[in-house]
């Protein structure tokens, strides 16, 4: 028995150690693998950060871009690599984890450099680094705004805005396009004797009885018409325009202070329906005494000082006096050193988008006879760039940026690759569908980033990748524009202009890495270029 | 006895691995986080880019701050580029592999 004894234990502490070693070299695999992966995770934060700074100094400085380019004013970076992870595999490492990591800072050596309308090289950016390739997307645009047009000498039939004056000397003006019209903004007074002579208007004047005669003293008054705007009131004790209607009555109009109306105020859509029956995040009641914000009235109309109220035009000497419920626009320019106004109602929403528009300085065209009235101005749009992170929940359309979609191909040959792509867990029947012994190959790694609008920066309308604006430290990332499917161009990073066909979609631009999967043959990582892993690379032959 | 006695030398030896494993995991977080605090802190050249030393002597004879007088000029890596490098951080070999060195 003893010695039957004696038998079974030989050898228990070595397999006590197989298996205690076993279990040892299986934890300390998985340690090195999470400490590579933290330990990317860290180092990319931390670049992503000390990125994002260098940028925005680098930029402000004038060591990056043209000397005096406000577009890293603030600088918001992100990174997404796929990066090699340790695995079991014998010769080497195919397995890749996908780290994305943000990062922003600002840097206030230009922070309130004005910035001129037109320079788009001012205008925000946000980079993105996609396994390498930098995608910087601007996030506004400049863009021209008609905001009224005169009636005189319209040819055809006389839009209902020029009540009826659209005679060589009217004064009246209309909407170029569609758009919140306020009839009555103005009232506009003038000699008869002047203004038949600088305006040629003998509609409102009475030739015949004398009007226009030197020294007649009769005079001319019309109400015009000009663009209405939408600016946004704050709940806050700075705002004194601020009404609700419930704690702080809204002022009456006519009057001073006269704007919209509580219920205008506060639809929300601006559907012209009111309260939570309309829609239910409109605040209604009680609700509308702590509510953020409310549009505020705005009027297409100049009140900066450079307009004196009684020296219009350069011969007239009408008066001008705003009737209209708002307020009218002060837009001072970057050039005034003395006696500057303060600007007032700059950002107002001109093209119905729900959203604001910045007014851009020194860019205001205003009518030469009323002196008021403002025709045209530059914007900066912050709804009409590439990306549009202004989005909110009432939008419509796909949301921008970065989609849920990734997808993973394995080459075959050129222009032929194979779409990698796991289905259900169970099939039919609940039959289990994986298998441990297969292996993908994976040679492309293709995401989706969904733009806001077509800009032309990365594809022209001819259809091909746009060369202007670009240079060799930041070329286009765009390799090839639409037919992203097709053989030629199924590697290639590619935008689809039209994603739906019919253009009801703003474009998409697929991004197409190329990763290296030597398919698990022996291959040695090239890092000497790489300043993330600095593993030692075997030499041999 | 001599089974264990091997058995020991072994595990020592897995042990001593273990340690050494979770040394390099520790190493590398934590040094490349006091690399990057330490150089967020480091001194720059406040007037990086333009002269970060003149010759009194010959200031005495031109003016405080002629540029003829610099000498030393400073570039502006002197400045906060120095501080915020993104590439400031290299990880720590784990000489898992032999380097054929």
């Amino acid at each position: 028995m003893m010695s039957k004894f004696k038998k079974h234990v030989r050898a228990q502490t070595a397999m006590e150690l197989a298996v205690f070693g076993g279990i040892l070299i299986f934890v300390v695999s998985v340690i090195v693998r999470q400490a590579m992966g933290a330990s990317y995770a860290q180092n990319q934060y931390l670049k992503a950060m000390r990125q994002a700074m260098s940028t925005s100094f680098r930029y402000s400085e004038g060591l990056l871009g043209t000397g005096d380019d406000a577009s890293h004013n603030t600088t918001s970076i992100l990174f997404i690599e796929d990066r090699l992870t340790a695995d079991s595999a014998k010769y080497g490492a195919i397995d890749r984890t996908p780290y994305i990591v943000s990062g922003s800072a600002t840097h206030s050596r230009n922070l309130f450099m004005p910035v001129q309308a037109g320079v788009d090289r001012n205008l925000p950016v946000f980079d993105m680094f996609i396994n390498g390739k930098h995608f910087p997307f601007q996030l506004a645009r400049f863009k021209s705004v008609n905001l009224a047009q005169s009636c005189r000498g319209f040819v055809g039939t006389c839009p209902a805005e020029c009540k009826g004056d659209c005679s060589a000397g009217s004064v009246q003006f209309f909407p170029p396009s569609p758009r919140p019209w306020e009839s009555n903004c103005v009232q506009y007074t003038a000699l008869c004797e002047e203004t038949c002579l600088t305006s040629g208007c003998t509609t409102c004047c009475n030739p015949g009885a004398g009007d226009c005669a030197a020294g007649s003293g009769a005079t001319f008054e019309a109400r015009i018409g000009c663009a209405q705007l939408y600016g946004i009131m704050y709940n806050h004790d700075g705002f004194v325009e601020w009404c609700d209607g419930v704690g702080i009555p809204c002022p009456s109009c006519p009057g001073p202070g006269c704007n919209f109306s509580a219920d205008e105020r506060f639809d929300l859509d601006r559907d012209g329906f009111f309260g939570v029956l309309d829609n239910p995040d409109e605040p209604d009641g009680a609700q509308r005494e702590t509510f953020a914000w409310q549009w505020y009235s705005v009027l297409g109309v100049d009140e900066t000082e450079e307009y004196p109220p009684f020296v219009y035009g350069e011969m007239n000497s009408g008066s001008t006096d705003l009737i209209g419920r708002g307020e009218g626009i002060v837009i001072e320019s970057i050039d005034c050193e003395e006696d500057c106004d303060e600007s007032r109602n700059t950002s107002v929403d001109m093209d119905g988008d729900l959203k604001r528009e910045h007014i851009m300085a020194d860019t205001k065209v205003v009518d030469g006879t009323t002196g008021v009235i403002l025709r045209f101005t530059y914007v900066m749009d912050s709804q009409d760039g590439d990306l549009d992170f202004s989005r909110g929940d009432s939008d419509v359309g796909p949301e921008p940026g970065l989609t849920r979609t990734a997808r993973m191909y394995a080459r075959v040959r050129d222009g032929t690759y194979l779409f990698i792509e796991e289905d259900k867990l169970y099939g039919d029947g609940l039959q289990y569908i994986r298998t441990t012994q297969k292996k993908d190959r994976i040679d492309l790694i293709e995401r989706e980033i969904q733009l806001s609008n077509d800009t032309d920066r990365f594809c022209d309308s001819g259809g091909n990748p746009t060369a202007a604006g670009w240079s060799i430290s930041i070329p286009n990332p765009v390799e090839a524009c639409n037919n992203c499917s097709v053989a030629g161009n199924i590697n290639l990073t590619c935008m689809d202009e039209d994603p739906a066909g019919d253009g009801s979609r703003p474009p998409v631009i697929f991004v197409r890495s190329r990763v290296v999967d030597r398919h698990g043959r022996k291959w040695i990582t090239e890092t000497t270029s790489d300043p993330y892993v600095e593993f030692a690379a075997p030499g041999g032959p | 006895m001599l089974e264990f006695a091997f058995c020991m030398v072994v595990l020592f030896l897995m042990m001593y691995g273990l340690i050494m494993v979770f040394r390099w995991v520790g190493l590398d977080l934590g040094q490349r986080q006091q690399a990057h605090d330490t150089l967020l802190r480091t001194d720059i050249v406040d007037s990086y880019g333009g002269c970060a030393s003149f010759d009194a002597a010959c200031e005495a004879i031109t003016y405080a701050g002629d540029p003829a007088c610099c000498i030393q000029w400073s570039t502006e890596a002197d400045g906060p580029l120095r501080q915020i490098d993104p590439y400031f951080y290299r990880p720590t070999r784990m000489n898992a592999v032999w380097d054929g060195s």
